[in-house]
């Protein structure tokens, strides 16, 4: 893994916060993230469900407003009020995958429209280069050129989100997010997808967020991870780091209920459990603190001290 | 070893008649259930898993039927039942279900304690304050704190890992011989599904239950199951004990499934995959059902459908493999890599 320091940023979100509702009712579905996303990287984020991780994606992406703080991409802001021109440019940059084929795709609409339809919304085009465009996007995701006339039941599952990613690729981003791209597939059909988005990225030097809450599958194929706990970032490492040294107790809670496809290590492993009433922070406020290099975890000074045995010891 | 067998389905054909045409959805499948083990059935969407156990409960959807075969339990053929009525004997009495979604397998106009007095009253003919102190000891067994003041509440209040401890306490106060539960924690975050499943494991020890899992996670089978059932194509292709499946798989589409595992692959390099798609059930299928998918098939595999193979007194494959004419087929690396390091666990 190459130092962080020399690496180019693609992303910067910084004290991202995202509310939902008004007044008394408000509810603070992602408070304060800082994180960092590097050019060519696969960034994870992992958490439960209602943990604000979906919301996150949604929040770079200018789906859900951010109530406060940055998001940075390229070194330009993109939440909040910006121009035409950059709202733009970012719709065309910034590109999403979705998690079940069977609902994110137009069941009215042939495959050409759904895959071709951002290109409408940007410089014209015409007709024959649109059609040009289309059958070489389907040809990268491993789609023949004449499905373009077929509608998306025409198709299984897998193929299903090979139309996902056409459509997100047909727009040249450089940053894709992936929300839980391959959580409605069977394990078969699984590796046919991840091994697509994989190759894509070696050969178009791609950026993803891969959003998921599959460890297993976020350890093949994640350089970072970043874990997530009711709106709040409680660690980030890079992968095999955070495997091998969890400090945060939730994450290590989580690390150790992944079910392992091996009989003996599962029977025999021991289950963590997480309980957030183990956190005193009334007088010693915690904050996200870079505990050793790339490895950041959200804890108060005790805390934080404690980790820091964990890592020597 | 002999073991009591509680459920024996033998050359079970079931089929589905869709617009007019005949979906085969289980061809001539056996399997002996016995009392007090957890079996696990795996197998992709499609493979005929979850059909394969709704016909023990006679819950097949109204298009579909039995076509062939035996399932005795208790010396009755329930493929013989007609009624609702000789069905309501089997049906939560005898095997319970616990289905995937909680959301939607519980009543949202009743309160969760309604809805076991309602399962307690029917099955264990207890009512009035004997039914109600049975529903709250239940609901105490299922980990739910608090049982008096929960009972009164809606299954909305609920968090999703809750509801499913609602849902298998109803399914426990039927006090069944065996309890099937299909993909019971796909919809639960992974700390959830750790504990249910180990709730599920404590209730089976004291309720002595037999216990039946659907699901295609092999993580949750390696936890669970002392047997596991790979099915493929509306059959099971191999059956064993846990540590000999995943350890010495003989079928060729075990072995696929087991090496498309990530947590079998080498980061950087393609995950093994399995090329085309399964079978169309619509038409007969010839030889083995994986052999279009399998690189390494034989020849008779597309001509004759392959019988089962002993691998060992617990363990049979329906592989042509097997048969002692057979070429040597080394399973691929992966496989021979669970076996022999395993896989990485965690700090």
């Amino acid at each position: 893994m190459p130092e962080n320091e020399n690496r180019e940023v693609l992303l910067s979100v910084r004290d991202m916060s995202v509310c939902f509702g008004k007044g008394k009712r408000i509810f603070k579905a992602v408070n304060n993230v800082s994180f960092d996303i590097f050019k060519g990287e696969t960034f994870g984020l992992v958490g439960e469900s209602g943990s604000g991780k979906t919301t996150i994606g949604r929040a770079i992406i200018r789906i859900n407003p951010t109530t406060s703080g940055d998001v940075i991409f390229k070194g330009q802001k993109i939440n909040g009020k910006i121009s035409k021109e950059l709202d733009r440019r970012v719709t065309r940059e910034i590109q999403m995958i979705f998690q079940d084929p069977m609902a994110s795709l137009n069941e009215r609409a042939k495959v050409d429209y759904i895959v071709s339809e951002g290109l409408y919304s940007g410089e014209r085009i015409s007709e024959e280069e649109r059609k040009r465009r289309v059958e070489k996007a389907l040809q990268e995701v491993g789609l023949l050129p004449e499905f373009a006339s077929r509608f998306p039941h025409e198709f299984s599952g897998g193929q299903r989100q090979r139309i996902g990613v056409a459509r997100a690729l047909i727009m040249q981003p450089d940053f894709i997010i992936a929300d839980e791209p391959i959580s409605a597939l069977d394990v078969s059909i699984r590796a046919q997808v991840l091994n697509l988005l994989s190759e894509l990225q070696k050969e178009r030097g791609l950026t993803y967020l891969f959003i998921s809450h599959d460890l297993s599958v976020m350890r093949f194929i994640c350089d970072r991870i970043a874990v997530i706990h009711k709106g709040v970032l409680v660690e980030l490492a890079e992968t095999e780091k955070l495997f091998a040294h969890p400090l945060h107790p939730y994450t290590r809670a989580l690390l150790s209920a992944i079910p392992l496809p091996d009989p003996v290590r599962e029977k025999n492993k021991v289950l963590e459990v997480y309980d957030p009433t183990q956190h005193d922070y009334s007088v010693d406020k915690p904050s996200w603190v870079e505990i050793e290099e790339g490895h950041m975890v959200w804890g108060n000074e005790k805390e934080l001290n404690r980790y820091r045995d964990m890592l020597k010891a | 070893m002999e073991r009591e067998t509680i459920l024996s389905v033998r050359d079970l054909d079931v089929k589905f008649s869709l617009r007019g045409r005949k979906l085969n959805a289980l061809r001539g499948v056996s399997l002996d259930l016995y009392k007090g083990e957890s079996l696990a059935i795996v197998g992709e969407s499609g493979s005929g898993k979850s059909v394969f156990v709704k016909t023990f409960m006679g819950l097949l959807d109204a298009n579909g039927w039995i076509d062939g075969g035996s399932i005795t339990y208790k010396g009755e053929d329930l493929t013989k039942y007609t009624t609702e009525k000789q069905w309501l004997g089997i049906r939560g009495k005898e095997i319970a279900m616990v289905l995937q979604d909680p959301m939607t397998s519980l009543n949202p106009l009743k309160t969760i304690g309604a809805q076991i007095i309602e399962a307690i009253e029917l099955h264990q003919n207890l009512h009035g304050e004997a039914a109600r102190k049975e529903m709250l000891s239940v609901l105490t067994d299922v980990g739910i704190t608090e049982p008096e003041r929960r009972a009164k509440q809606y299954p909305h209040e609920f968090s999703g890992g809750m509801r499913q401890r609602v849902v298998i306490a109803i399914a426990v106060a039927c006090r069944p011989q065996v309890l099937i539960c299909d993909e019971p924690t796909t919809a639960l975050d992974v700390t959830i599904q750790a504990q249910i499943l180990h709730l599920i494991r404590d209730l089976k020890e004291k309720y002595n239950l037999t216990t039946v899992y659907i699901t295609h996670d092999l993580g949750v089978v390696a936890n669970v199951a002392d047997r596991i059932a790979v099915m493929y194509a509306g059959d099971i292709v191999e059956i064993g004990l846990c540590e000999e499946v995943f350890y010495e798989p003989k079928h060729p589409y075990t072995w696929a499934l087991l090496s498309s595992l990530p947590q079998l692959g080498v980061k950087g390099e393609p995950l093994y995959s399995i090329h085309g798609t399964p079978p169309n059930l619509f038409y007969e299928v010839k030889g083995d059902a994986f052999a279009p998918r399998n690189p390494q098939a034989l020849k008779i595999d597309f001509v004759k459908r392959p019988p089962y193979f002993d691998v060992s007194p617990t363990h049979k494959a329906r592989t042509w493999l097997l048969d002692p004419r057979a070429p040597k087929i080394d399973p691929p690396e992966a496989v021979r890599k669970l076996a022999t390091e395993g896989v990485k666990g965690y700090a």
